[in-house]
C-alpha cells in the first residue's frame, strides 16, 4: 500500500519490537513516578472537565454565603455586644466558625472531585490499559488519590482569600488560619480516599459521587447521634466523626491524635479502595 | 482441548494457558484453557460474544486472574508484583481507552512516561505512529472530539508506542473505515518478525488474512487451536471466500448443524 510507510521519511525502522530505541523501548517505572504521572494527567483531566467548573460554583457560592452570613452575624453581634458594653471575639466568632463551615463545603464538593477518576478508569478499557503497563499496581490508587487531595487543595486555597483579607484587616490570628489550614487539608485527604473508595466500589460515576457523598456525610454528622446512644458507643461514634475533630483544628487546638486519625483512615480508604480493585481482578464482573 | 501447542520458533515472547478457568460469581468464563503461543507467532481468537475472549485477553494482560490453572507470559504470571513480563505487553483493549479531556499528543506523552520512555523516545514514536496511522493532524485534538475510528487508531499508537514484543488486540478494525482497516492491516505486515500477536475479531476473511493460526473459544472452551488449515480445513485454499469461511466456522462452533 502507498504512503503507509510507518517510519521516518527514509526509515524502515519498525513500529514495534526489536529496533533501536530498544525493542521493548520500555522500562519498568517507579511507583512515585507512575503515582505523580498519572496524578498530573488526572489533575488536568479534572480542570478541563465540567466536574472542575461545577466544583467551583458549589464551593465558591456555598463559600461565599456562609461567608456573607457570618460577617453579616459577626456585625450585628458586635453592634448589640457594644451596646451592652461589652465586645465579640472576632477569631472566634468570624474564624473559627467560618472555617468549620469550610470544611462542610468541601465535604459538598469532594464527590465532584474524586467521582470521575477509578469509576471512569474501570469503564472503556482504561483499567485494562493501566494494568498491562509495566508498573507498580499501587500506583494507580496513589496517583488518582493525590490528583483528588491536590483538587482538593486548589478549591481550599481560594477560601484563603476572604480570610486573608480578615487578617490584612488586622481581624483573626496566623495561629489559627494555621492550625484551621492544617486540619482542613486532613479532612481533604479523607474526603479524597473515600471519595476514591466509592469510585473503586462503584460501577459508574454518579454511583462513586453518592456513595462518596453518603460516606463523608455519615462521618460528618456520626457525632450529631452520639449523645443520644449508649455512653460506650456514644464514645466510638464521636471519636469516628469528622466534625468534632474539625472543630478542634478551627479553634486553634493542633492534637496528634486527630492528625493521625485522618492519615489513618486515608490509608484504610486507599487500602480497601486497592482491594477493590484487586477484587475485581480475581473475582469481579468482566 | 487441553494440552493443545501450536509451535514456532522465534525469538520473542510466548505465553502459556495450563488448565486456566476462571468464574464470574458461578459463572464460568473460561473452563480448563490449555495452549501455547510460541513467540512471533500471528494468532487469532475467535468466538462468538460472551465466549470467554476479552477474559482470555485480560488474563494474558495481567489485568484478572485465573481461578485455576496457570497463565505464563515470557514464562512468569502478568499479573505478579514484578512489572516485567508487562514491560513487554502491548494491550488494545475494546473501545477506545482515551481520557476525552487530553489531545492525542498528551495521550501519547502519557503512555510514553507511563512505558518508561524519555521525552526524546516518546518525540520519536509519536512522529512514527502519528505518520503510519495517519494521526498527524489529530495531534492537538482532544481525545473526546476524535471519531471512533481516529479514537480507535489513537489507543492503538498508545498501545504501539514503547514497540512491544506481545501485541494483544482486541477489535483492532471495529469502527474503521476500509481505508483505514488497509493500513493497519499495512502496520501488522510491517512489525518485525520476533513480535507475537495476537488478534481478536469477528471479521473471519481479515482475521484469517492477518493471521497464521486460530484460537477459536466457545462458551468459555478452546473449541479449536492451531494453524487455520487444520482449524478450518480447505480455508486457505478458498482464502477471501467470506461465505466458506463462515459455514466451516459456524459449523465448528455448533457441529449438530453441520451437514
Amino acid at each position: 500500500m502507498n504512503g503507509l510507510s510507518l517510519g521516518p521519511a527514509g526509515s524502515d525502522a519498525p513500529l514495534s519490537g526489536p529496533a533501536e530505541a530498544g525493542g521493548g523501548a520500555m522500562k519498568n517505572i517507579s511507583l512515585a513516578r507512575l503515582t505523580l504521572t498519572l496524578a498530573a494527567a488526572e489533575t488536568k483531566c479534572f480542570w478541563r472537565s465540567a466536574a472542575a467548573g461545577l466544583s467551583l460554583l458549589v464551593f465558591l457560592g456555598f463559600l461565599g454565603f456562609f461567608f456573607y452570613n457570618g460577617v453579616a452575624a459577626y456585625v450585628f453581634g458586635s453592634l448589640e455586644a457594644a451596646a451592652q458594653g461589652r465586645s465579640l471575639d472576632a477569631s472566634l466568632a468570624l474564624f473559627s466558625q467560618g472555617l468549620a463551615q469550610v470544611g462542610f463545603v468541601l465535604l459538598l464538593v469532594a464527590p465532584l472531585a474524586t467521582m470521575k477518576s477509578l469509576a471512569t478508569f474501570k469503564r472503556g478499557g482504561h483499567l485494562d490499559f493501566y494494568q498491562s503497563l509495566p508498573a507498580p499496581r499501587g500506583g494507580l490508587i496513589l496517583g488518582a488519590y493525590l490528583a483528588a487531595f491536590v483538587n482538593l487543595t486548589i478549591l481550599l486555597a481560594l477560601s484563603l482569600v476572604p480570610f486573608g483579607v480578615l487578617l490584612w484587616a488586622g481581624v483573626g490570628s496566623w495561629e489559627i488560619i494555621l492550625s484551621s489550614y492544617l486540619g482542613l487539608l486532613c479532612l481533604a485527604s479523607s474526603f479524597a480516599a473515600l471519595g476514591l473508595l466509592a469510585s473503586a466500589a462503584s460501577p459508574s460515576p454518579m454511583g462513586a459521587a453518592l456513595g462518596s457523598l453518603g460516606l463523608t456525610g455519615l462521618m460528618w454528622m456520626l457525632g450529631w447521634a452520639a449523645p443520644y446512644m449508649d455512653k460506650d458507643f456514644g464514645r466510638l461514634w464521636q471519636g469516628l466523626a469528622f466534625a468534632p475533630r474539625l472543630n478542634r483544628f478551627v479553634m486553634g487546638l493542633v492534637d496528634l491524635n486527630d492528625v493521625f486519625f485522618f492519615l489513618a483512615l486515608t490509608g484504610l480508604a486507599l487500602y480497601s479502595a486497592g482491594r477493590f480493585l484487586d477484587a475485581r481482578a480475581a473475582h469481579g464482573a468482566d | 482441548m487441553p494440552g493443545v501447542v501450536f509451535k514456532k520458533t522465534s525469538a520473542g515472547v510466548s505465553a502459556e494457558f495450563k488448565n486456566v478457568s476462571r468464574y464470574f460469581g458461578r459463572r464460568p468464563a473460561l473452563c480448563e484453557v490449555s495452549f501455547e503461543l510460541a513467540a512471533g507467532g500471528r494468532y487469532a481468537l475467535v468466538g462468538p460474544n460472551g465466549a470467554g475472549k476479552s477474559t482470555l485477553m485480560r488474563l494474558l494482560t495481567g489485568g484478572l486472574r485465573p481461578d485455576a490453572g496457570e497463565v505464563l507470559v515470557a514464562g512468569a504470571a502478568p499479573w505478579g508484583r514484578d512489572p516485567a513480563t508487562r514491560r513487554r505487553l502491548g494491550f488494545l483493549a475494546e473501545g477506545a481507552p482515551l481520557a476525552a479531556e487530553l489531545t492525542l499528543r498528551e495521550h501519547l506523552a502519557l503512555a510514553g512516561r507511563l512505558r518508561g520512555l524519555d521525552r526524546l523516545q516518546t518525540r520519536r514514536e509519536e512522529e512514527r505512529l502519528c505518520a503510519g496511522l495517519n494521526l498527524a493532524a489529530c495531534l492537538s485534538r482532544s481525545a473526546g472530539l476524535l471519531s471512533r475510528g481516529q479514537a480507535r487508531r489513537a489507543a492503538l499508537a498508545a498501545a504501539l508506542l514503547g514497540r512491544p514484543d506481545f501485541l494483544i488486540l482486541d477489535e483492532p478494525t471495529a469502527g474503521l473505515d476500509p481505508e483505514e482497516s488497509a493500513r493497519f492491516r499495512s502496520l501488522l505486515d510491517e512489525l518485525p518478525s520476533s513480535v507475537t500477536v495476537l488478534i481478536s475479531s469477528h471479521i473471519l476473511d481479515e482475521i484469517f488474512s492477518l493471521t497464521e493460526a486460530a484460537l477459536v473459544v466457545n462458551a468459555g472452551r478452546l473449541a479449536a487451536f492451531g494453524p487455520w488449515s487444520e482449524v478450518l480445513p480447505g480455508a486457505a485454499a478458498d482464502a477471501g471466500a467470506e461465505n466458506f469461511l463462515m459455514r466451516r466456522y459456524l459449523a465448528l462452533l455448533r457441529p449438530e448443524t453441520a451437514q
